[in-house]
């Protein structure tokens, strides 16, 4: 019925509104017609022409009256009234360009900004990752009762666990297992380090993904060792390969070791982490000597299983094999996967969203301002319009189809300034944040991002239009049109809203200055943690000489090294070199947990084991890093090898261990004949500037052979240019020299990480540089549309006021008094402001605690900085209308009325 | 809108269906139909027959066509529709008992 009514209708309707001239023409001809007819019917009995014509008239009650009665029945009257509107907004805008372009341009950076962090947050948190059912999809892992951050401790139980799970789980359909590894790719072109998926075979079906090309690894291959096979990533085959499907079935030299591709994946797969071609994890122990690690397991529910029945499930498993190995792990967790990948994200990604939407609503409330002062001085055309019959409704709707149009123009702009807004951020985003280059750049602005977009800027017109609505068709036609100059109104209520706003504006400012100062706070007090080591004009390498000629902790391997370090210690730039198991800011090579590490002690209870990274180093590693040794001596040439066993350690592990006697002359058991402490340094940030410094061991490279762990698969050259020689260019020229060096004695090696000190410093820093990056530019913003908003409202204040101020002026009042009267009526709704936005701060700032370094949320130094910061600004922005004021003529200002 | 709001306005609507359902007319020849059927009884005001007729078109119970008139001008011709049909038969049915309930009650006798 209803669907049929339409039928009918709707053409009607279209008709109305598209054809109005021919409807509007018939309408007039209709009603032509019947007083047409009428008068001759008059006439016929026997009325004059002119009676007739005036009975027919009168008859009808008025002609444009029906017409208008005929025309509301049309029912296409809003359509019309709002086409009315938005051509009558156009007009008024464009006659005020100034006012439309702040307007807009406000409205702009407040909707670019939403839409360019909603389109990050939409591509990390929201979207969906590519894979099937992502849902189901958990991660397994163990909690470790003790956990060295970056440092996964020796887990020889987990292939023998995950083959446990993969056969008695019964809450999994598929479990899969990982480990992400490098490895070097040789043969044709430039060597080049990638990274390896280690992955069983089941990998790709659990994640329900299937090759583009080719095939998945078969279970056959992770039962034997090292099967000869290889699945390339789409972004590898295209730029080693050129993207040529025949690369299939082609040998690959990786890792000194020839595999067959067999398969490529689809473009934007990855996983895990960034992988650039996958190899089968070998999950039989029986065929493969030696230690295959799992870092990683990853699981697909059985439909309708939840993630907590899981862990359930493995917790029961693992209750069996804690008998057998109670100290290893407390636990397991079972994780969502997408909770795991964005997990750390999140919150800082939410905290920036939060702080986007208040940049827009401080830009909501400053084009609010500019929208009532307008309405202010529009009062006479409002209440012409209202005396020839507008409602107060349709007044309301007139203003608020003009703020809806601002913001409207503001949305289209607002996309451009997010769309180079998202290319900004994408290029500044720091290497950790996951899932921002999934599926390329461009497709971070999709529908959703783009229907956030339309949502954000009907929210922005209604918000910045609806009080400016309701006041200025608030209208008292007598009055308004009585009073002489719009000047005298000053009752108007309109206007005893924009100190609210101003207040308002100002106290969310505010808060995002506080919280932007938490953040460079940090930044600062980061940067300012001693790091130990002098990064200035430092050159490192990460060297794995791949070749079976140089075996891990062979004297071939050692003899490498030790020709780079001679050839490079030979060039004329360089200060010293030196090679280390472990350098800062990267992954230790090994740690150990040992309960009777110090000869002479009684053994350490159980759980109170300290854990300890060992490092194996050559002997001009302090001064090349520039450590500063603290006591005793550095390792020297004749030390390491076979010869007695020295070691070196940290301050904290001087401290904590020996604190009332010189630990020089003890001796450390690790594996072996005991070493004898020669000297302490001072401690370094290893793990990064907000990581709590280790206890660390250092030992001579070489060691020696009784022990057993394997130290040097991956050493770094570390190289001190020669002082005068740390500019940049010097450093790229070292670098190259480095490069023929190295080249020289081992052609397989990758050499395009050569890499500074500073560099890597800077890196392990880059999230919360971006992250205070971008709060301090959101903060900024805010800072300045407020601060137009301040001015704003007190130099309307001012031009509300010259006349009061020149009768003041007439009466005596000097410049300083009229100077004092307007700033201090700035100032003390700025005062009100920032009392609201500490307040508000105080509450807020709390979730930002995680993001903090060493700050407490509740700083009190940045809280009464940044507000004083507010109240200044506030004093500048009142004093030039104040200046102003001062300038009015008494004479002019009262003649004026 | 067909709901019997104000009872003038919603007859009118009746009684135009009802003469369109006879043939269809023009605006003027409805009014002197009206007149006439009713033995001048129901006249109904020259201003008030335009708008009514316009709603009626816009419900889509009526159809308009311009066709010559008997005097040979242009004019706005209305016809039924299905549509209108049914609306005709609803509302006669709803006239018919109304009226029906009125009469009963009129021809009460007083005690």
């Amino acid at each position: 019925m209803r669907l049929k009514h339409w039928f009918y209708t709707v053409p009607l309707r279209l008709r109305s509104l598209f054809r109005r001239a021919q409807v509007e023409q018939e309408l007039d001809e209709e009603l032509r017609y019947h007083i047409e007819r009428q008068i001759e019917e008059h006439i016929s009995k026997g009325m004059t022409e002119e009676e007739a014509r005036y009975a027919a008239l009168s008859a009808m009650g008025g002609v444009e009256q029906r017409k208008e009665q005929c025309r509301d029945m049309r029912r296409v009257r809003w359509i019309e009234d709002l086409m009315q509107d938005v051509r009558y907004s156009l007009r008024t805008l464009r006659k005020s360009p100034g006012f439309t372009a702040v307007a807009v341009l406000t409205l702009a950076l407040g909707v670019g900004a939403n839409t360019a962090i909603f389109s990050v947050v939409n591509a990390v948190l929201l979207r969906s990752l590519p894979y099937k059912d992502p849902d189901q999809l958990v991660m397994l892992r163990y909690n470790y009762e003790k956990e060295i951050k970056g440092f996964d401790p020796p887990s020889v139980y987990k292939v023998a666990d995950f083959l446990e799970w993969r056969e008695q789980a019964k809450a999994f359909e598929q479990i899969a297992a990982y480990q992400p590894l490098t490895a070097d790719l040789t043969g044709s072109g430039e060597p080049e380090r990638l990274a390896v998926g280690y992955v069983s075979a089941n990998l790709y079906a659990t994640l329900g993904v299937a090759p583009a090309l080719g095939r998945a690894f078969t279970p056959a291959e992770e039962t034997v060792c090292d099967a000869p096979v290889v699945i390339l990533s789409d972004s590898l085959w295209r730029r080693r390969f050129g993207g040529d499907p025949q690369v299939i079935g082609q040998a690959i030299t990786l890792g000194g070791q020839s595999r067959t591709v067999v398969g490529i994946m689809p473009y934007g797969f990855r996983f895990p982490g960034e992988s650039d071609l996958w190899a089968p994890l070998e999950l039989s122990q029986r065929f493969c000597r030696k230690r295959v690690h799992i870092q990683g397991a990853i699981a697909r529910l059985k439909p309708g299983m939840t993630a907590e029945a899981a862990r359930a499930d493995l917790s029961g498993i693992l209750e069996r094999k804690r008998q057998g190995f109670p100290r290893e792990y407390s636990g397991i967790q079972v994780l969502g996967l997408n909770e795991w990948l964005v997990g750390n994200v999140r919150l800082a990604l939410l905290i920036l969203f939060g702080a986007v939407a208040f940049v827009l609503l401080i830009a909501c409330a400053n084009v609010a301002n500019l929208l009532l002062a307008r309405a202010a001085a529009r009062q006479k055309e409002m209440a012409i319009r209202a005396a020839i019959g507008a409602g107060r409704l349709r007044l309301a709707q007139q203003l608020l189809t003009e703020s809806l149009l601002l913001s409207l123009a503001g949305g289209v702009a607002g996309l451009f300034v997010a769309k180079w807004g998202v290319e900004l951020l994408v290029a500044l985003s720091p290497p950790g944040l996951p899932r921002i280059d999934e599926s390329g750049p461009s497709s971070l602005l999709d529908g959703r991002v783009l229907g956030f977009t339309c949502m954000v800027v009907v929210l922005a017109g209604l918000i910045a239009g609806i009080f400016p609505a309701l006041q200025g068709s608030k209208i008292d036609v007598n009055e308004t049109l009585k009073a002489q100059s719009t000047t005298r109104s000053a009752h108007n209520s309109g206007l005893r809203v924009l100190p609210a706003l101003m207040i308002t504006e100002l106290a969310l400012a505010l808060v995002l200055l506080v919280g932007a100062g938490l953040m460079i706070k940090s930044f600062l007090l980061l940067m300012a943690v001693p790091k130990g080591f002098n990064p200035d004009g430092v050159l490192t390498l990460e060297l794995r000489p791949g070749d079976t000629n140089y075996r891990f902790g062979s004297p071939q391997r050692f003899a490498f090294f030790q020709e780079v370090l001679a050839r490079v210690q030979a060039l004329p730039a360089v200060h010293s070199a030196s090679v280390t198991g472990f350098l800062p800011l990267t992954e230790p090579n090994s740690g150990y947990s040992l309960t009777n590490v110090i000869e002479g002690r009684p053994p350490f209870e159980r759980d109170k084991t300290p854990a300890f990274i060992v490092t194996h180093i050559s002997p001009d590693y302090f001064k090349t890093m520039g450590i500063e040794m603290r006591a005793g001596r550095p390792f020297a040439a004749q030390d390491g090898g076979e010869a007695p066993r020295v070691a070196i350690i940290n301050e904290t592990m001087a401290r904590n261990f020996f604190p009332h006697e010189n630990p020089i002359g003890h001796r450390l058991v690790i594996e072996g004949p005991p070493s004898t402490i020669v000297g302490v340094v001072a401690d370094t940030r290893h793990f990064g500037l907000d990581q709590m410094v280790q206890h660390e061991v250092y030992l001579p490279y070489p060691p020696d052979s009784d022990l057993k762990r394997i130290t040097d698969w991956k050493m770094s050259l570390v190289v001190r240019a020669a002082s005068g020689q740390n500019s940049s260019t010097a450093l790229s020229t070292l670098a190259d020299a480095i490069r023929n060096q190295i080249r020289a004695i081992a052609p397989n090696e990758p050499l395009n990480h050569v890499i500074t000190m500073d560099e890597r410093l800077s890196n392990s820093v880059a999230q919360r540089r971006f992250q205070m990056l971008l709060l301090g530019v959101f903060a900024a913003v805010a800072l300045v549309i407020a601060t137009v908003g301040i001015y704003g409202v007190i130099s309307y204040a001012v031009s509300r006021r010259t006349h009061e101020i020149g009768i003041r002026m007439a009466l005596g009042a000097q410049a300083r008094d009229v100077l004092r009267m307007v700033i201090w009526r700035g100032i003390s709704l700025a005062l009100i402001g920032v009392a609201l936005g500490l307040a508000a701060a105080l509450a807020l700032t709390r979730v930002m605690k995680n993001l903090l370094f060493e700050v407490s949320a509740t700083d009190p130094a940045t809280f009464a900085l940044i507000a004083l910061l507010l109240v200044g600004v506030a004093l500048i922005a009142s004093y030039i209308p104040a200046r102003r004021a001062t300038k009015v003529d008494p004479l002019l200002a009262i003649r004026h009325e | 809108m067909s709901k019997p709001t104000d009872l003038v306005q919603g007859t009118l609507d009746l009684l135009i269906l009802k003469i369109l359902a006879l043939e269809p007319l023009h605006g003027w020849a409805i009014g002197q139909r009206l007149k006439q059927v009713s033995g001048d009884v129901l006249s109904v005001s020259d201003g008030s027959l335009y708008p009514a007729l316009h709603k009626l078109e816009q419900e889509g119970w009526i159809t308009a066509e311009w066709k010559p008139s008997e005097n040979n001008r242009r004019a706005k011709f209305y016809s039924l529709t299905r549509l209108g049909r049914k609306e005709l038969e609803k509302e006669a049915a709803n006239w018919n008992r109304l009226s029906a309930a009125i009469s009963r009650v009129v021809k009460l006798k007083e005690a």
